[in-house]
């Protein structure tokens, strides 16, 4: 027979995977630590991949100047500029990914929290559905060896 | 006001019961406006923009997620482009990229914001601040602007056709550098990003403040700022920008916010979930419904006096 709470509670841990799984399940898979640090690290990737597609586009923009004056052209104090350039958009964007990540985390956690609550709560009673299962026979009727029980 | 309640709730309860059709069709709508609109900026290819093109990709787009959807629509805007210039079409490619690798990598679901904002920027650009402060936020901000900038980004490159036709060795070298010096010296563009900036901050803070009808002071405020800042920054710039059309597409603006301000809350409902799962002994498939309450018209008109008091029975 079908039990209905158990169903209920399934059905509760089903809608949580197919709506939350790919944001917060993953979560579950880390320490606050290391998701933060993981995702702030993609993000210092991702930024330096923009940075340097601004340089780029602004290298662009000047190109014909700078082709006229190339030999002229004071090279370290132009990467020094890049460089401080860089180092302060890293600066920015670790503070941003290191409080967004941190925020994401703690409003994750109360729903997964409850997922695998509500996940006890089902092997609770898959554990009650096989105490009280009649023992499992086998086509002479008699106890299995794995289930036999010596008095 | 009870029969625009009862819409609303209609609205509502037909949303809950029919997301499942509704979704890919909105999304399906969403990708052709946003198809039209490139034809209408860039337009520089015609195989694109035909009608069975078109229709193919925005019924492709109705079963993908909006981040997707961004990616696409990028993809043709480059591909379109391409037709004008490589130069110019990598400038495009540059900016898709930096907007994806510096925001919406932190912020996936907000991509639609910055097609949203480039679509509304031809007609009525002053919508976009009060849209972006009531549904997202002042992380709406920045797609709000990458969508202002795309626009005028279409503009200047439009301004460069005739250059570009006229093929002389001189143009083809700066294209570049011409495009961006007439896009970052555009004041019009930067009056625009200025007050959308700084109107999303301001309606966004009255809007989500304790005062008693917050929401409706945010629109009235956030409204007549644009139209006082819009006014001066046009002044200021000495830009040809028509007071009649602030007025008016700040006032359009402010009444489209209140009447969607009105039906936000249809979006706003439980989900019908239908899951599959198993266990030992069955397989399940289970459609969940959300219960819901509609509200009915609860008008009882009670006549004391039936009779017309200038019947002739009184006479």
């Amino acid at each position: 027979m079908i039990n209905t709470d158990k169903v209920r509670l399934m059905t509760k841990c089903a809608c949580y995977i197919k709506n939350e799984e790919s944001k917060n399940l993953s979560i579950a898979n880390f320490f606050k630590r290391d998701y933060v640090r993981w995702n702030v690290l993609k993000s210092l990737v991702s930024a330096t991949l923009g940075y340097i597609l601004l340089v780029l586009l602004f290298a662009l923009c000047k190109y014909n100047e700078i082709f006229l004056v190339l030999n002229q052209l004071k090279y370290k104090e132009i990467v020094v500029i890049v460089l401080v350039g860089w180092l302060a958009t890293m600066v920015i964007y670790f503070v941003i990914a290191e409080l967004v990540y941190r925020h994401r985390f703690e409003q994750a956690r109360p729903g997964v929290t409850e997922y695998y609550k509500t996940l006890k709560k089902i092997k609770r009673y898959y554990r009650v559905e096989k105490d009280n299962s009649p023992r499992m026979l086998d086509e002479e009727g008699d106890l299995n060896n794995d289930e036999f029980i010596d008095y | 006001m009870t029969n625009l309640l009862i819409i609303r709730d209609f609205l509502k309860a037909f949303f809950q019961r029919y997301e499942r059709f509704l979704v890919p069709v909105v999304r399906f709508l969403y990708a052709m406006m946003v198809l039209i609109v490139f034809r209408n900026l860039f337009g520089y290819s015609d195989t694109l923009y035909e009608m069975p093109v078109v229709l193919a990709i925005s019924f492709v787009c109705a079963f993908v997620p909006t981040g997707v959807i961004y990616i696409m629509m990028a993809i043709i805007a480059v591909m379109d482009v391409m037709n004008l210039s490589t130069q110019v079409a990598l400038v495009l490619v540059i900016f898709f990229l930096v907007i994806y690798l510096l925001y919406l990598r932190f912020v996936p679901g907000k991509s639609w914001m910055v097609l949203v904002s480039m679509m509304l920027a031809i007609k009525l650009p002053c919508l976009v601040p009060l849209l972006a402060a009531m549904f997202v936020g002042p992380v709406a901000i920045v797609p709000a602007i990458s969508g202002i900038v795309l626009y005028y980004f279409s503009i200047h490159a439009r301004q460069l056709e005739p250059l570009i036709n006229a093929s002389t060795d001189d143009v083809s070298e700066s294209q570049i550098p011409y495009l961006m010096t007439t896009l970052v010296g555009d004041k019009e563009m930067l009056l625009f990003i200025a007050v959308t900036a700084i109107i999303i901050m301001i309606t966004y803070l009255i809007y989500k403040s304790s005062l008693r009808h917050a929401w409706f002071m945010a629109i009235v405020i956030g409204t007549a700022l644009m139209i006082f800042m819009l006014l001066a920054g046009s002044m200021m710039i000495e830009d040809d920008i028509s007071v009649f059309t602030i007025l008016l597409g700040s006032l359009l603006s402010g009444a489209i916010a209140i009447v969607v301000q009105f039906f936000k809350g249809v979006l706003d409902y439980g989900r019908i979930e239908i899951v599959q799962f198993e266990d030992d002994e069955y397989y399940y498939y289970v459609k969940a419904i959300p219960k819901i309450h509609i509200a009915e018209k609860d008008v009882n008109v009670q006549k004391f006096n039936e009779r017309d008091a200038n019947s002739d029975d009184y006479e």
